[in-house]
């Protein structure tokens, strides 16, 4: 485990840009050639995809405000959907430029089990809050951003944003600030340097490569815990009562989608790079590397086989925790594996913030 | 949410740690692992007790405040809840670690509650809620209830009854018992959002005569209820921690090792996840009122000082009773410093730091900057406020988890949280 007690790295010569790898890391660090294959195929394409699709889904909330029709309304949730799936690329990765701002919570505010953000946006209207002032987005709470506060104005009947210009107006300054948000995470990852973001512990040696990428796996496995526990288990109540309005994204039906995206994408960061973990993986402990590959496999195998009407009531309790056993059970699988794997190749992985929720 | 420091963990950082060996649990000359846990204990005592005694003196208070409900009566039943907090935030250390405790405190001091549950609400709280049920079922305007599908009848509002709607439809928001509940019937909804200003319920809610509210014979008598029911729960467990209580006795049959980290965990987990993350973080990054832990009085900045306290106390072997006495003993201060002179300085250092942010606090809430005012969007002076005393929790979080390496205790987990296990988080 890191402690909070960072040092900034001083030597400008351990300064990577994430998009540029410097000649002398490719000496110091083993890591180099994975780390910049999850880079250039998964995190600077999916962020740019994020980017690109918050744009449109911002001009598609404009456009619905200026003149309000079901046809627009249609428009901009199918442009909603998108954005959100593009968000499920990145959503692993708490590190870097997304963490500024409390961007990264604010993206997504969830579960919001005290209706935060239905609340907060409606004190917005009602005390005439000014949310074109660009102070106020600086300081704005993370339950009136994102994808949270937008799925929450264009699904929740009382926002009615097509009869309620006041509500429309809110979602086109939320909209705004999520494209701003998303282009200003994309341009920092292109120019931001890997020393803007980790640091070493006191005394503390090794690469930066090494100890972002360590950074990077532990995250990996962390979201891989929060789908198991907060996309699959809380919400269809595998411990407990059942609550399909925890799922995510429930209101806009997108919560099995964005599992699949998940799990799909954990096998891409698997793969990512001709370096790549996998390859990496595969000199030292084929067995396991193999191992894992068909378990990430496995995982995407079982969460294609759940219904589409997973997460609707017309499934009964138990009937749900059954068809999620298998994905829950490759998820582990895959999890335990990972653990075990990059463990082996002498990552240290401390504690998963995420186990015990 | 959990923080794992197992042995793995502890030595991540291999190089700058210099106790992951095995030196073990070392007493001193005068101090061993099992007189401190003694202490603890007997500190435990004190303080449930004390929590016990202002519970009483809340009851007096309320009894006399019920039997003649004037603003008069109201302000002082008001102040003895306040006075009755002091010593059981103090006591608050004693979770996450001791089972007994564990499985106890909800009834006492849950949080957040859906408030609708207990009484009228104003308009802005909403109707509904996705996760709750029973967000405005308002036990004091109704006979009947219908909870998962059952009819309860609410007709008589007892201890019992409370018993049995507490976190009702297995919904920990539904906390119709413990202080909070007391608090919310004592002030009422704090209306005034992130500005100055706590929750203003008239006397005249408990008015027979000239009620307002409706109903104030039934709110009456779940005040009343309420309080009967908190002291029941203090009773027990201050027996618990008596000469052969069933905590006392839990963490002696623990043994030195297992007695120290039930100690060092309840302090990371009450420093880091539970004040520093979610009683205090959280409201910074969602500036919401309703993030404040007693969001109906405005004395929260109060609850967090003395919760930092009683990490101090156990730390220090001390508790100062609410008569002025002390209970001293044998300390982990000491026991520390007999291995690590130089820890046990900087963990006190630490600990200081955290009394004198808390205190910052406490001192801006005498001037009208109560801790819903602090998290308020766009005060930075008062965010930086409430961010000095998160930044300080968390160091001495990190001082404590050197601690249990020195004293090579293993598999201990402290509790961790969502806004603050990301670090680089920039406010």
């Amino acid at each position: 485990m890191k402690t909070l007690l960072k040092l900034p790295i001083t030597l400008l010569s351990l300064s990577l840009p994430f998009a540029v790898s410097a000649a002398d890391m490719e000496k110091q660090s083993p890591w180099l050639d994975t780390f910049n294959g999850i880079n250039k195929e998964l995190i600077s394409p999916n962020y740019l995809d994020f980017s690109q699709s918050a744009a449109k889904l911002s001009r598609s909330i404009e456009a619905f405000c200026q003149q309000p029709n079901a046809e627009k309304l249609s428009h901009t949730q199918t442009a909603f959907a998108d954005n959100l799936q593009d968000w499920q690329q990145v959503q692993w990765l708490n590190f870097g430029p997304v963490t500024l701002f409390m961007r990264y919570y604010s993206f997504e505010y969830w579960p919001d089990k005290k209706g935060l953000t239905q609340r907060q946006l409606t004190s917005l209207i009602k005390n005439d809050v000014d949310t074109s002032d660009e102070k106020f987005w600086r300081s704005a709470s993370i339950a009136v951003r994102g994808l949270t506060a937008i799925e929450s104005l264009l699904y929740r009947s009382q926002f009615d944003p097509m009869n309620k210009p006041e509500y429309c107006q809110l979602l086109v300054q939320v909209g705004q600030h999520h494209e701003q948000s998303t282009d200003r995470i994309y341009q920092e990852w292109q120019t931001g340097q890997l020393a803007d973001w980790t640091f070493f512990d006191e005394d503390e040696v090794g690469d930066i490569v090494s100890l972002s990428l360590e950074k990077m796996i532990q995250q990996w496995l962390e979201h891989m815990s929060m789908v198991k526990e907060s996309k699959i288990e809380t919400p269809i109540g595998w411990r407990g009562k059942a609550n399909l309005k925890l799922a995510e994204f429930y209101r806009s039906e997108q919560s099995l989608n964005a599992i699949k995206q998940n799990i799909t994408l954990y096998n891409a960061l698997y793969h990512a790079g001709e370096n790549s973990l996998y390859q990496k993986a595969l000199a030292t402990e084929p067995k396991l590397a193999k191992q894992l590959d068909e378990s990430f496999k496995q995982a995407l195998v079982e969460a294609s086989k759940l219904p589409d009407d997973f997460y609707s009531d017309s499934l009964a309790k138990n009937t749900r925790v059954e068809l999620a056993k298998p994905v829950v059970s490759a998820l582990s699988k895959a999890q335990n594996e990972l653990l075990s794997l990059v463990t082996k190749l002498g990552f240290q992985i401390g504690f998963n913030s995420r186990d015990g929720d | 949410m959990k923080r794992f420091v197992t042995p793995i963990a502890a030595c991540v950082a291999a190089t700058l740690l210099t106790a992951c060996g095995s030196q073990g649990v070392q007493p001193n000359k005068t101090i061993t692992a099992n007189d401190v846990v003694i202490n603890y204990s007997d500190i435990a005592q004190a303080i449930y007790t004390d929590s016990l005694t202002t519970a009483q003196t809340l009851k007096v208070a309320i009894d006399q405040f019920v039997a003649n409900p004037t603003e008069a009566n109201l302000a002082k039943a008001r102040q003895a809840w306040i006075d009755s907090r002091v010593p059981y935030q103090q006591s608050e250390v004693y979770r996450f670690g001791n089972a007994v405790v564990d499985d106890w405190e909800g009834k006492v001091n849950a949080w957040p509650l859906d408030e609708g549950l207990i009484d009228y609400v104003a308009t802005d709280y909403g109707t509904d809620s996705d996760v709750n049920p029973l967000y405005t079922a308002n036990v004091v305007a109704s006979t009947s209830l219908t909870i998962a599908g059952k009819q309860v009848d609410t007709s008589d509002i007892t201890p019992a009854l409370l018993q049995e709607l507490h976190e009702a439809d297995e919904v920990e928001a539904n906390v119709a018992t413990g202080y909070h509940a007391i608090e919310f019937l004592l002030w009422g909804q704090d209306l005034n959002g992130t500005n100055p200003g706590a929750g203003e319920r008239p006397a005249t809610d408990y008015d027979v005569n000239n009620c307002t509210g409706g109903n104030c014979d039934r709110r009456a008598a779940y005040l009343v209820a309420a309080t009967d029911l908190l002291i029941t729960d203090l009773e027990e467990m201050a027996a618990n921690w008596g000469a052969n209580g069933e905590a006392r006795q839990a963490i002696l049959d623990q043994g030195d090792k297992q007695g120290l980290a039930t100690i060092l965990t309840g302090m990371g987990s009450l420093a880091y996840g539970e004040l520093g993350g979610e009683r205090t973080k959280l409201g910074l990054m969602l500036h919401d009122p309703e993030e404040e832990h007693d969001c109906f009085s405005d004395n929260t900045h109060y609850s967090h000082f003395y919760d930092a306290k009683g990490i101090q106390n156990v730390y220090l072997g001390e508790y100062q009773r609410v008569d002025g006495s002390w209970v001293k003993g044998a300390s982990l201060s000491a026991l520390v410093s007999a291995q690590d002179s130089i820890l046990d300085a900087e963990m006190k250092g630490k600990l200081e730091n955290t009394q004198t942010a808390g205190q910052a606090m406490v001192d801006a809430a005498q001037v009208g900057q109560t801790f819903d005012v602090l998290i308020g969007m766009g005060n930075q002076a008062g965010n930086q406020l409430v961010q000095d005393f998160v930044d300080s929790l968390v160091a001495e979080t990190r001082t404590t988890e050197e601690i249990i390496r020195l004293l090579d205790l293993e598999d201990i987990t402290l509790e961790g949280s969502d806004s603050l296990d990301n670090p680089s988080a920039v406010f």
